[in-house]
């Protein structure tokens, strides 16, 4: 056997019986909970659907006196609504899977499939509000003027986001010592999309302005939060 | 022959590696759901692997130490998110690196700390199993040298890759898994890795002598 087949020389170390002790004791003093990952996350799933048909409900009755009014649209815009919302739920659905999927390794999605989920996402919900908005510009229910910068939507949409990540952090617990930066924008993601859907049944508003800051920010400082709280809670 | 008796015995191994990974997998997964008597067997089926991976991160015993026992506590406080049939090992690998990164973020802001020491002196006290004679043994141990202290000369990364890929024979699937990067990346710091300790190797005259000896 040649020299360069030699083993390295920690391979021929191992831990003191006095470190295996220690660690014993410190183990048999310390609780862990039992509850499984698995558990959490559909709980947290459960409690972010709840949340967001609970605020936007609400928000709407108190704001508009009826519920979803930006379900409402003109009969010719109907099937373009239809597909909007089909297209919208994909796009929550992705981002959450992502978000939470834990993987045969255990290790949740890997880094480029949360890279790519968070980039298209992002993109495509901003393109489909953005673009060719389903209201018109200057949208009134129930006698109200809707805000031209979106003060009520961005305020819905961080009671939301700021919930659902606070649903999501929790399910995911100590569960990812991997990409956990990554993993937080995903998170971060997954919240603005779900942001995203409670402002597109609260508001009826089509103004490029308001939609930019009351509908698309709250993405963009969602998965800001994602990244910079997330991460520490995420790590074992 | 010699072919087919290696292809027995590797054959074995990997067998035999594998009933080990799934019998560590059942035992986990019992910790997991709150069977505490099972961590005895846990921990001698771990303590090997994830001890020498812990002495590459940090080059020193006693941090060593710190680091393999934090890495336990965090895997028994972390151990109902631990997926079912997933590989304990590379779990364990990854809650240690983790702690090792949360910790050299924590030392960073502390120009007090003065760092890993960049030699070897304190692993000068490990030896090789394999020696067989006075003069093979120190002419490896020489060869060792260099090739720990470039290790801690390289960065994080590409010493995390090729520990996992290279000592410890994971594929770069898992290896990209354990360190939260792209396969494709793993294998370049690896490559890079590789790289490094060939020139240091070669700088230090032993390129030729390795060479010669196969």
């Amino acid at each position: 056997m040649g020299h360069a087949d030699r083993e390295l020389p920690a391979r021929s170390v191992g831990p003191s019986e006095a470190l295996h002790a220690r660690i014993r004791g410190r183990i048999a003093e310390t609780r862990a909970p039992t509850t499984r990952t698995s558990r959490r996350v559909i709980a947290a799933v459960v409690a972010v659907v709840a949340l967001t048909a609970l605020v936007t409900s609400g928000a709407s009755e108190l704001v508009y006196g009826r519920l979803a009014p930006g379900l409402v649209v003109a009969p010719a815009e109907e099937l373009r609504l239809v597909g909007t919302s089909l297209l919208l739920g994909v796009l929550t659905l992705g981002a959450t899977l992502a978000a939470l999927w834990r993987g045969h390794r255990g290790f949740g999605a890997g880094v480029t499939t949360l890279a790519l989920t968070g980039l298209i996402v992002a993109a495509v919900y901003s393109a489909l509000t953005l673009l060719r908005p389903l209201h018109l510009k200057d949208a009134q229910v129930a006698n109200l003027t809707i805000s031209p910068w979106g003060a009520r939507c961005a305020l819905i949409a961080s009671i939301v986001g700021v919930g659902v990540i606070a649903c999501f952090a929790a399910a995911l617990r100590r569960a990812a010592p991997v990409a956990t930066g990554v993993r937080g924008v995903a998170v971060g993601v997954a919240a603005g999309m779900w942001a995203g859907v409670a402002v597109f049944v609260f508001c009826p508003s089509g103004a490029s302005q308001h939609l930019l800051v009351g509908h698309v920010l709250p993405l963009v400082a969602l998965s800001g939060i994602g990244v910079v709280l997330v991460p520490r809670w995420l790590r074992p | 022959m010699e072919a087919t008796v290696t292809w027995g015995v590797s054959l074995a191994t990997s067998r035999d590696m594998k009933g080990r990974t799934d019998s560590l997998a059942r035992l986990m997964t019992r910790y997991a759901a709150g069977e505490d008597d099972v961590f005895e067997a846990i921990y001698q089926g771990l303590e090997a692997p994830l001890y020498r991976f812990c002495l590459r991160l940090t080059a020193r015993r006693h941090e060593a130490d710190d680091l393999f026992q934090e890495t336990f506590l965090k895997m028994h406080r972390a151990r109902a998110t631990y997926a079912p049939g997933a590989s304990v090992l590379h779990w364990a690998f990854a809650i240690a690196r983790s702690l090792y990164l949360s910790r050299v973020r924590y030392w960073r802001r502390r120009p007090e700390w003065l760092g890993p020491a960049n030699d070897v002196s304190e692993l000068e006290d490990v030896h090789v199993d394999a020696a067989s004679t006075p003069e093979a043994e120190l002419i490896a141990d020489r060869l060792l040298d260099v090739v720990v202290a470039e290790l801690r000369r390289m960065s994080e990364k590409n010493r995390s890759a090729y520990v996992l890929m290279r000592e410890e024979g994971l594929s770069a699937a898992d290896a990209a898994a354990v360190l939260g990067t792209t396969v494709d990346g793993v294998k370049q710091r690896a490559h890079r890795a590789d790289q490094q300790i060939k020139s240091a190797l070669s700088e230090a005259g032993w390129i030729g002598e390795v060479h010669g000896a196969r």
